[in-house]
This record gives structure tokens, C-alpha cells and sequence, in this order.
């Protein structure tokens, strides 16, 4: 057991510098040290037993506005035109999990290596199957599993994405949740962080509009990292910096909004968003993003807490 | 395995190919050679010798004379079982979702390699916004696609692996259509004969059948689509001058000239400038803004076909694209990105323009004017004779042994 007073810390910075690839670990290497750097920081004293750290499970939980999101349900009043919905996919990866303790400090979230949800370094929240409206893959994962030391912690901050170092890299050569899915954005080399995507159902008098070639009544978010360049990466990194407060990780639930996400977007029009154009801007600011930078903002209504 | 040292840092060559606008000046005399490699390069027509290398255990390049070694990476090397691998996986549809579509069903042996479609036509019948780029020596590429240097020599491991999986697995648009990595490598596995065939192109792997493998055969055969046995050939390297006509042999005088300036994009044995080969010293990863559009004044090319600049974002890189081999060029109508122009004199006329000009609807303007133009395109006049004679020369790098090679063919019988 003494092997594991420290695991958290020191084995898993081995396993993931490993991971990321043979060979040249200098960028692998040093992203990873810079997220350990911040874990070691809260590993308590050498002598502490099991004790020291605790297992967590944080759990998300797919709505749209105030109710449950559901795959074979219209959702009404959302968008700027207060559009009925119904949900297509729902999906993002998760990265840099750390609770807030009570006196502000971030303690990083060791993730539990567990296929195919997620790695050491990632995870992935699937919260759609491909029931009703919804595409995507039957299974879903609404939790992400891993361990902190033990304390008390009242909040948690987290991004939407895929660490950098392993973002560029071939996905044929990862372990799920980083394989080509239909998450992968091969054209960029990278991941889509995020997918979010619903359609406008019933489109009572939009229907004989007949307007060929313009995709309405499709909202669709796709996020990721976008402006690339070679041997330079991307210069719009696109990840999100979501913090909440008042989040007891034993009672409480994230609820992620699907909804919410698309609050001023017009859904009788074309609400598509690849992360390259204009029509991003509004979706983005939602997500916790400004679209001119790509950088993240404080501001977002994509997350919220609420009790399990 | 090695990307990230890659991606990350510290080789730097290809950063400044895409905003590089400054046209290769050459010296007055057109020289078709200007981009050969010194050690492969011709001495005297018709007295080559196969580069050094030719061979690799039990692969024998068979290059045309004057071609260089085409980049293998390192961990990807040549094999017969491979290659031949990667031909069965070329043709088989069942790497499309829904088993409908090949590689080779955009990307036809008998079209050298493409569809002959303006644009492309996925498994799901989602329309592509571009045109199925030709296959043909495509392993000689410094980049990949129309216009993507992500994509390139020196900054991926292997390129044309990884560009793979944008046919195998992309959504937006569906081409082949395949949803996960699993689910090609459960379709796969359960066919005995793959398993075979893996085994025997990887032989020291405990489980072969891999989406990683996938690619890496796939890209070991379209490293050997090479073309360079067309009529020209034989009259330029060849030493034999009644190879093309006379008409053709003016085109040819006219296409290296300083007024059509044709062949300083469409130069060396794979008429492109986009190229590279073993042992080149630099890498070289051009592209060019010819004002093909021109849609706001400023030098806009409609959505979402760009060019670089949908990569980068970089307002320098708008309109830029790699300038295509022109091998096989007569059978790949019709032409450019998007397939706007339907015929080779069509394509003269854009050229001879000086660019495009549009004259109504959503993508009118005077390409002519884009302010992003290379400097080279500068308009010229055709007689309608000498207007023959280079569309004569065009037709003779058609290579019709590449268009009946078997061993580039489907081996499953299946093409249309």
C-alpha cells in the first residue's frame, strides 16, 4: 500500500507521458508536467494512507431549458424565435477537472483510466443515443470517475476539450474515447470538443417556404480548434474555461443545457456553427467562448448545477 | 507515434509555404527539368538509370525514367503484400458505411484516378464541395488535398495515411461514410481472408487488423498510382521525337514559354510544383490564388471553398490552392477545385484572362482583379491554331499504361 500513498501524483504522470507517445516527449512531457505540477501541489503528506485520497464521480445531466433532455420529446420556447425542438446529438469531451476548495483552491481531478469513456487525460460525455431524433452512438456516459485527495470542496472548473498534446496526434493510434469517431476532425487534425446539434420540429409555416438550398431549422454547434497552422498548431484554441460554485460533487449534478446553448440563435434560419464563421458568435458566447479570440470568457449558460 | 515533437514545434520548414506568393522565377529558357532531383535528374535524353534504392526487399519501384524516389516514411515501408493489401482495401466497398462506395468509386483507374464529376458524390449522396482530386503520383504530393497544409511533408509522419480517414470516417460531408475506427475493424475481422491478408502485409504483429493498418496499406498502394509512360514521356526522356505530333511538339514550346509562364507552377517530371521526393533538400509547400473568383473585390472565393485560408484563416491564404500535376490531365475534365471549368480551352481562356471573369449570380466578379493573384498570371493571346497545339500537348501526358495497369486495377471486378 505504500506504493499508492503517492500514486495519484507520480504514477499516473508516468503512464500519461508515456502515452502520449514514444520518442519525442518534449511536448507531451512538459503539458503533462505543468497538470501534475498543479497535483502535487495538493498531494498530502508521504505517510497518509488510502485515506488521503477519495474516489469521486461527477455526473452531468442533459437538459434542454428545464426539462430532461429526451431524444423522442419536442422541446418548446427555444432559441430567439422560441422555436419546438427536438434534440439530435450531444456530445463533448471534458478536460482539466478540478475541484474548487473552500478557500478557492483548484485540486485537480485524477481521471480513472477507464475504456471506453475515458483516459487519464480525457473524457468523453455522450448524453444522446440514437433513439427518436437523435444520431450519434446508442451508448451514452453521463458521469466522469476519478479521485481527489480528501477535503471539502465547493465548487469544480473544468474545460471542453482535448489536451493539446494529444489533439494533433493520429487518432488511429489512441485508445477510445480519442479514436476516429465521428468526433474526429480530420481536416484540421484535431477533435471536435463539442457537438451539439438539434432541429426544429413541425415546422408549421417554415414548411412550404420551399427554399432550396438553404438548411433551415437546423441548429448545430460544432466547437473545436480552428485557424491552424503547420508545425505552428491552432491559433483559435477554442476550449472553455467553465467554473461553478456551490457544487458538492456527492449531492449535486452538472446540468449541461442543450437549450440554453442556443438561446440567440435564430432556428427558422441557418444556426450552423463549424467554429469558422460568423454565425458561430452567438453560440460560442453560450459555451463560454468569445468568438473573436477563440479564448475562453467567464460568462456561459451552457453548465449549471443542481441537486441529483 | 512521433506527431506531436512534429506538430509541435520544432520543424519549421512548412510554415512559411502558405503564405508564400512569390512565383518561382526561372531562368528565360524553359527548362521542364528545373524541378529534378540532381542525382535523378537527365543527362541525356533516354540515358537513365533507376534511382538508387529502386529496391526494397521484395519491392521493386519500376519508376519512369527521370522520376525520383518517392518519400516512404519511416515506419510504413514498402512491401508486394502491402501494396496489394491496400489495393484489395482501395476497392472494397465494404469500407463505405453502407458497402456502396470504394476509394475507388471517386477515384476510377480508367479517369486516372478521379470521378468525373465536377464535385464529389459521398456514400449517403451528400454532394462534396470539391472535386475528387486525381490519385495519380500522389505519393510525390508535398501536400494533400486541394489545399490543406496540415496535410503535408514535414509536418505528418505519413500524410497520405492520415489523409485516409477524412474519406473513411468525415461527416461533413459523409463520403465513405464509416462511423468509428471498431467499426471497420470489426467488419474487417470477420473476414477470413483479410485476416490473411493483414497477417501476411504485417507479419510481426500479434492482431494486424487494425484501422491504423488500414491506412498505412491504403497509403503504400497509392504511393505506387505513378504515371510518367505518356507519349510525352517517350519524346521528352524517351529520345523518341515522332512520339508526339508536331502539333503537340508546339504546344509543348509554347506551355515552357515566358508568355503562357504555364510551366512555372506546372513544372518537373510531375509538371507541378508541389512536389518532393527522397532526398529533396527543402520542402517546398506552395500554393497559388490564379482569380478563379473574385466575389467581393478583395479577393474572396465563395464558401466554404477557400482554399488555405479555411485552414489557416490567415486573410493571406484566401483563394490559395496546389497547382495539380497535369498528368492525365485530358481525362480529368472537369477541372479545377470545384469543377467550374468543363474543358481544357475553357481552362486556357481563365488563364489567358488573366483570371475569371464572372458576370452575374452569387459568384460574380473579376477574378482578373483579385488583389491575391499570383503575379505570374498576367493574360496572354491564342491563336485558335496555337490554342490546338497546346491542348495537343496536354492530351499527349495522357499515359494509358497507368489507365490499364492491372496491377492498379480493381481486384474485386467491380468497376463501373
Amino acid at each position: 500500500m505504500s506504493l499508492l500513498s503517492r500514486p495519484g501524483i507520480v504514477l499516473p504522470l508516468l503512464l500519461v507521458a508515456a502515452g502520449c507517445g514514444s520518442g519525442s516527449d518534449d511536448a507531451g512531457g512538459g503539458a503533462v508536467a505543468g497538470k501534475s505540477g498543479a497535483g502535487s501541489g495538493s498531494g498530502s503528506g508521504s505517510g497518509s494512507s488510502e485515506g488521503g485520497l477519495r474516489a469521486l464521480t461527477i455526473r452531468f445531466r442533459g437538459k434542454v431549458l428545464e426539462r430532461a433532455l429526451s431524444c423522442s420529446e419536442e422541446f418548446a420556447g427555444v432559441g430567439s424565435e422560441r422555436t419546438r425542438v427536438q434534440p439530435v446529438d450531444f456530445r463533448f469531451y471534458v478536460q482539466d477537472v478540478s475541484l474548487i476548495d473552500k478557500d478557492g483552491k483548484r485540486v485537480p481531478v485524477q481521471l480513472k483510466e477507464q475504456a471506453p469513456w475515458q483516459t487519464r487525460d480525457v473524457a468523453l460525455i455522450d448524453l444522446t443515443d440514437v433513439s427518436g431524433s437523435c444520431v450519434g452512438t446508442p451508448e451514452t456516459n453521463d458521469v466522469i470517475v476519478g479521485s481527489v485527495p480528501s477535503g471539502e470542496y465547493t465548487g469544480i472548473a473544468f474545460s471542453n476539450g482535448v489536451p493539446e498534446q494529444l489533439n494533433h496526434e493520429d487518432p488511429v493510434q489512441h485508445p477510445p474515447p480519442l479514436q476516429v469517431t465521428d468526433l474526429a476532425w480530420s481536416w484540421l487534425t484535431g477533435f471536435r470538443f463539442l457537438v451539439a446539434e438539434l432541429q426544429q420540429s413541425a415546422p408549421d409555416a417554415a414548411a412550404d417556404s420551399g427554399d432550396a438550398g438553404v438548411t433551415q431549422g437546423v441548429g448545430l454547434l460544432h466547437i473545436g480548434s480552428t485557424a491552424c497552422k503547420p508545425n505552428m498548431g491552432c491559433a483559435h484554441a477554442i476550449r472553455n474555461a467553465i467554473q461553478l460554485d456551490r457544487f458538492d460533487p456527492d449531492a449535486d449534478a452538472i446540468v449541461a443545457d442543450l437549450g440554453a446553448l442556443f438561446a440567440d440563435a435564430d432556428l427558422t434560419q441557418d444556426a450552423q456553427c463549424h467554429s469558422s464563421t460568423e454565425l458561430c458568435a452567438p453560440l460560442f458566447a453560450r459555451a463560454g467562448i468569445d468568438w473573436k479570440s477563440g479564448d475562453s470568457q467567464s460568462s456561459q449558460s451552457l453548465f449549471r448545477v443542481e441537486p441529483r | 507515434m512521433r506527431y506531436a515533437g512534429m506538430f509541435f514545434g520544432l520543424a519549421t520548414f512548412a510554415s512559411v509555404a502558405c503564405s508564400d506568393v512569390e512565383p518561382v522565377s526561372r531562368a528565360a529558357s524553359a527548362e521542364l527539368d528545373a524541378s529534378m532531383p540532381a542525382d535523378a535528374a537527365v543527362g541525356a535524353r533516354g540515358a537513365l538509370v533507376p534511382p538508387e534504392g529502386s529496391v526494397i526487399g521484395d519491392f521493386a519501384w519500376n519508376l519512369p525514367a527521370g522520376f525520383p524516389l518517392p518519400l516512404v516514411p519511416a515506419d510504413n515501408p514498402m512491401s508486394v503484400a502491402k501494396v496489394e493489401l491496400g489495393r484489395r482495401l482501395f476497392y472494397d466497398k465494404r469500407l463505405s458505411g453502407n458497402e456502396t462506395q470504394s476509394c475507388g468509386t471517386c477515384h476510377k483507374q480508367r479517369l486516372a484516378f478521379t470521378d468525373g464529376r465536377a464535385t464529389g458524390l459521398g456514400s449517403t449522396g451528400q454532394a462534396h464541395p470539391r472535386g475528387p482530386m486525381s490519385v495519380v503520383n500522389v505519393a510525390y504530393s508535398a501536400s494533400l488535398t486541394w489545399a490543406n497544409p496540415l496535410f503535408a511533408v514535414g509536418v505528418l509522419e505519413d500524410p497520405l495515411a492520415r489523409q485516409s480517414e477524412l474519406p473513411l470516417f468525415g461527416d461533413s460531408p459523409v463520403e465513405l461514410g464509416l462511423r468509428s475506427q471498431a467499426q471497420l475493424e470489426e467488419r474487417l475481422r470477420a473476414i477470413a481472408e483479410y485476416r490473411q491478408w493483414f497477417a501476411d502485409a504485417f507479419p510481426d504483429q500479434d492482431e494486424p487488423v487494425t484501422a491504423y493498418n488500414v491506412t498505412r496499406a491504403l497509403a503504400s498502394f497509392e504511393r505506387t498510382v505513378i504515371s510518367g509512360r505518356a507519349p510525352f514521356d517517350r519524346y521528352r526522356t524517351g529520345g523518341d521525337e515522332s512520339a508526339i505530333s508536331e502539333s503537340a511538339q508546339r504546344g509543348y514550346e509554347l506551355f515552357s514559354g515566358e508568355e503562357l509562364e504555364c510551366f512555372h507552377c506546372h513544372e518537373g517530371f510531375n509538371m507541378s510544383d508541389h512536389v518532393h521526393w527522397q532526398g529533396k533538400p527543402a520542402i517546398e509547400v506552395r500554393y497559388h490564388n490564379t482569380g478563379l473568383y473574385n466575389v467581393d473585390g478583395k479577393g474572396a472565393y465563395p464558401a466554404p471553398n477557400t482554399g488555405v485560408f479555411n485552414v489557416t484563416m490567415d486573410p493571406k491564404d484566401m483563394g490559395f490552392f496546389k497547382a495539380p500535376t497535369l498528368r492525365n490531365i485530358a481525362l480529368t475534365a472537369p477541372y479545377m477545385h470545384d469543377g467550374s471549368i468543363a474543358t481544357l480551352s475553357e481552362a486556357l481562356d481563365h488563364y489567358a484572362a488573366a483570371g475569371r471573369t464572372i458576370r452575374s449570380g452569387p459568384n460574380a466578379g473579376a477574378g482578373k482583379n483579385n488583389p491575391l493573384k499570383d503575379k505570374l498570371l498576367r493574360g496572354f493571346k491564342l491563336s485558335d491554331a496555337q490554342r490546338a497545339d497546346v491542348i495537343a500537348f496536354l492530351e499527349s501526358l495522357t499515359d494509358e499504361a497507368l489507365l490499364h495497369d492491372p496491377a492498379l486495377s480493381d481486384p474485386w471486378g467491380e468497376e463501373e
